[in-house]
């Protein structure tokens, strides 16, 4: 073999040595480096857990500050887990920063838009600033998103939650129909069925509050609290006789019992005010009518505080004002009865502009004043 | 075989980097596990520089520091000279300082090992001394790609910064390999940028005016940070030669007891920066922050510790971004984002500042955070904070630190200046060329009072051709007679208006000519000027204009 031939198989040869160790060192660094990084990964899951832990304890502590600290670094760490982003948000809002919250949020939402968890926090977020439209559509955005598998009540729960807050917000009529689906949903627990009960109240549908009531007492005849709610929904549906039964049955085996004390004074003096009671007087009809108008003045002229009234108020209190100056020559009878407690639902029906507030709804004359208006 | 090498770097490059950033974060967390003692803050961070200083001082010399000058030298000193033994010391003893808490960066190191495993695999692949310092470049874009996840800022980088041209023919070499580092980090590590950052965007027009605000602190603080760590490593240079080992344990000391105030200022503060760019801003924190790493990183690093200046950069940046930033949305929270955006604006600025590469600054930022809409902005702070660097410290940080060592790097600077010095400016008018008709009794009088050899015939201004001194022998037959019988016509030297003075030395040296004729690029024919060796001299400061004396 010629020198220059030899030479060129040994430069070959080296070349291919050297291949081949630069090839077995990248493999062997590329294992190294994907056992560290696997190392690395697992180091960082479990700080990233252990933060949102130390975080869930902070705010169950009503540590707010440090929870969304905690939060923020589990979320650094690691930035897939969804679960830490809400976490964090549910702390910033509970801190008060709804617009980081909602900012928060966006990066879920952006991603997922049927997360109904973050659906449900971002409705929240747009309740702390105020934005209840928006907070209505992020809270039916929840309920009809999409729940983790573990989570069979989620979408009940945020029902009722926004069903809390339409009865804050008195809009009963969206009230009343989130209550009828949340009550064809299955079956429901004790504390749930209460809470539409009471809602149904709020909503105004006394009807509904006094059959919820009654189904409950049925299951749970024991429940005084439920035997007392019932006597109250009876109140608000106008049934006074029904009302008084329930309060005493509850006084038969809790005599101290001084919400039903207070009940059963109601009743009565409902009884006394209750100008649609049957074989009344026409003198008698014509006292209550006239008690009723007086109170109804009163209770105008309270709320309005020395404000002048409204131009629709101001002749019917001048009216109702004529009337009870007139009241000793007035004859009383049916006709003048009807005449004042017509007068007195019309100023009851401008009260609530007059004095920017609803009534206290189990106040007596707010009672009578539903049930003559059924 | 060039682009299949640098293949092979990039894949080792990129393999040796992600291991090193793999290891020094494992490491770090080793030392400081969460809720340990404070004690440990002081302790850890200087015993690490202790060992790692020995370790320096008594087996790997060459690894101390950032890893960018010293891959500078090699490439201008040492025809791309980078020993395995650097390698590995620089993998070791920056293991040790970084995970130990120093508050230096590890992409500066990462740069030095890159371009260590490319000269190494050059020399071992046989290579000629041109190629290997060819390939030092590639392994530096590879080791930037794979440390930062910046791929494009990497290969600016090395061209910008390393090499100091952007035109340099290993542009294609440097490309290739810092997308197989990238491709291998991707493999390994996943698609994560190094910085998640909210979508910011620009709340009003005013904010231009808030980000040149944060260009002239960025600038600034660039500012201090240079000149604080200059004198402070003058000052370490100063002590005496058998101290050199224990000296970066001051570092780790100094870097130590400020931990125990803020922890945030030990190691790199990734971590804490990217809870800054996500609007975790507190005024007080973050400016006192921005001081504290200031100081401790101009510690370290002149102490002799091994790390780079890169991270801290950005680190710095952050910190004086979230700073005005934080003032800004205080004063105008309706015209401005949140200090989040203003931090992440402050980390190219810094970078800016202190290491002078506007454009890899701006390409880098944006790699890192994958947010375009910070463009406009970062390239407004950028830019101002690069000028404010300029003025008040000429000299940039890398060829100042190469200075402290007695080795006179070519500066990006130096060359752009260089290239400024055009044949245009220094050339004599077009008039002074010789007539045709010109006797050459007289031509050869003066070229022999110009003191040249040859001399350009033009007329009107249309170029002739040269004539030479030895052409114009003496003689009372021909002392009559014109030069046009005299001159070259072909296949002389010239040079254009715009090139460079160096360009027409080379061009009179290869000619053994000392003047040459400036022609226009749109006309070769048409004389512009005349460019003489004198002229050139005068251009560089070498010749005193009265005496024409050298």
């Amino acid at each position: 073999m010629p020198p220059s031939a030899h030479a060129s198989n040994q430069s070959g040869i080296s070349t291919a040595r050297l291949a081949l160790v630069v090839l077995m060192v990248m493999l062997a660094l590329y294992a190294v480096d994907k056992f560290l990084a696997r190392q690395e990964q697992n180091e960082l899951l479990q700080q990233a857990h252990a933060y949102y832990d130390d975080g869930q304890v902070s705010l169950r502590a009503g540590n707010a500050r440090l929870a969304v600290r905690q939060f923020q670094s589990a979320h650094v760490l690691e930035r897939s887990n969804e679960e830490y982003l809400r976490s964090l948000a549910a702390a910033q809002l509970a801190e008060g920063e709804g617009a980081k919250a909602r900012d928060t949020l966006d990066e879920i939402l952006h991603k997922n838009s049927n997360d109904a968890q973050a659906n449900l926090l971002m409705a929240r977020a747009m309740l702390h600033g105020g934005r209840f439209d928006e907070a209505d559509a992020y809270y039916h955005r929840s309920i009809y998103g999409t729940w983790p598998a573990n989570s069979k009540s989620g979408a009940r729960e945020v029902r009722l939650e926004l069903a809390g807050m339409l009865s804050e917000r008195g809009s009963r009529q969206e009230l009343l129909s989130e209550l009828l689906l949340l009550q064809n949903q299955g079956a429901l627990d004790i504390t749930t069925e209460k809470q539409i009960a009471e809602l149904f109240l709020r909503a105004g549908s006394p009807q509904r509050a006094v059959a919820a009531y009654r189904n409950l007492t049925q299951k749970y005849p024991d429940d005084l609290q439920l035997l007392s709610s019932l006597g109250r929904a009876y109140l608000s549906s106008g049934d006074y006789g029904a009302a008084r039964r329930a309060f005493e049955k509850v006084l038969s085996r809790d005599r101290e019992n001084k919400e039903v004390q207070s009940g059963l004074a109601m009743v009565a003096r409902l009884a006394d005010l209750d100008p649609t009671s049957r074989r009344l007087s026409s003198i008698e009809k014509y006292r209550r009518s006239t008690e009723i108008l007086g109170l109804t003045v009163s209770e105008i002229r309270g709320c309005l505080q020395g404000r002048s009234p409204s131009e629709n108020l101001r002749p019917l209190l001048l009216l109702a004002q004529t009337l009870e100056a007139a009241k000793i020559k007035t004859t009383p009878s049916n006709e003048t009865a009807e005449s004042r407690l017509e007068l007195a639902e019309r100023l009851w029906a401008e009260r609530a502009e007059a004095c920017n507030a609803a009534p206290v709804s189990d106040e007596p004359l707010a009672l009578l004043m539903t049930k003559l208006a059924q | 075989m060039t682009i299949v090498l640098s293949f092979v770097v990039g894949a080792m490059v990129g393999l040796v980097v992600v291991a090193f950033i793999l290891l020094t974060g494992r490491l770090a967390a080793r030392m400081y596990p969460p809720g340990s003692a404070p004690w440990r803050r002081v302790l850890v961070p200087t015993l690490g520089s202790l060992v790692s200083g020995y370790l320096l001082y008594r087996y790997f010399p060459d690894a101390r520091g950032s890893g960018i000058p010293q891959t500078k030298f090699a490439i201008v000193l040492h025809n791309g000279y980078i020993s395995l033994k650097t390698v590995i010391g620089k993998f070791l003893c920056c293991s040790i300082s970084l995970a130990s808490g120093i508050a230096l960066g590890r992409e500066g190191p990462s740069v030095q090992i890159g371009a260590g495993i490319a000269s190494v695999l050059a020399r071992r692949a046989g290579l000629s001394g041109l190629s290997v310092k060819n390939l030092v470049p590639v392994g530096c874009s590879a080791a930037l790609a794979a440390a930062f996840n910046t791929p494009i800022a990497a290969v600016l980088f090395s061209l910008e910064e390393v090499l100091g041209d952007l035109h340099a023919p290993v542009l294609g070499s440097v490309v290739v390999s810092s997308a197989t580092a990238w491709m291998f980090l991707h493999l390994i590590l996943g698609d994560e940028p190094l910085f998640h950052v909210p979508a910011y965007r620009l709340v009003s027009p005013w904010e231009f005016g808030i980000y040149a605000v944060l260009g002239l602190v960025g600038g600034l603080g660039s500012v201090c940070f240079v000149k604080l760590l200059l004198a402070i490593r003058v000052w370490f240079r100063g002590l005496p030669k058998n101290t050199v080992w224990l000296q970066p344990a001051v570092g780790g000391l100094v870097v130590g007891l400020m931990a125990l105030l803020i922890p945030e200022v030990l190691g790199v503060g990734y971590d804490f920066v990217e809870r800054v760019l996500d609007g975790d801003v507190t005024l007080k924190v973050v400016a006192l922050l921005a001081v504290m790493k200031i100081i401790a990183t101009a510690v370290s690093y002149s102490s002799g510790n091994a790390g780079g200046i890169f991270g801290p950069s950005l680190f710095i940046g952050a910190m004086m971004g979230g700073s005005v930033g934080a003032l800004a949305h205080a004063w105008f929270p309706n015209q401005t984002a949140g200090p989040g955006a203003y931090a992440l604006i402050g980390m190219g600025t810094a970078f800016a500042g202190i290491v002078r590469t506007p454009l890899t600054s701006v390409i880098m930022v944006f790699e890192m955070t994958r947010d375009y809409s910070i463009i406009v902005p970062l390239m407004i702070s950028n830019l101002i904070s690069f000028l404010v660097s300029y003025q008040l410290q000429r000299e940039p940080i890398y060829e100042a630190l190469a200075h402290q060592e007695g080795v006179h790097l070519p500066s990006g600077e130096s060359r752009e200046q260089l290239k400024r010095l055009q044949a245009g400016a220094y050339m004599q008018p077009p008039e002074r060329a010789f007539p045709l008709d010109l006797s050459m009794a007289e031509a050869r009088l003066r070229i022999n009072q110009l003191h040249v050899n040859t001399w350009p015939v033009a007329q009107d201004g249309v170029m002739k051709g040269v004539v030479r001194l030895e052409q114009l022998s003496a003689g009372a037959d021909t002392d009559h007679c014109a030069v046009r019988d005299s001159i070259q016509t072909d296949k002389f030297a010239f040079i254009y208006g715009d090139q460079s003075l160096s360009l027409a030395l080379e061009r009179m040296g290869s000619a053994g000519v000392d003047s040459l004729p400036v022609v226009s690029r749109a006309n070769r024919e048409q004389l512009q000027g005349v460019l003489t060796l004198p002229d050139i001299l005068t251009a560089y400061g070498l010749v005193r204009q009265d005496r024409g004396e050298v």
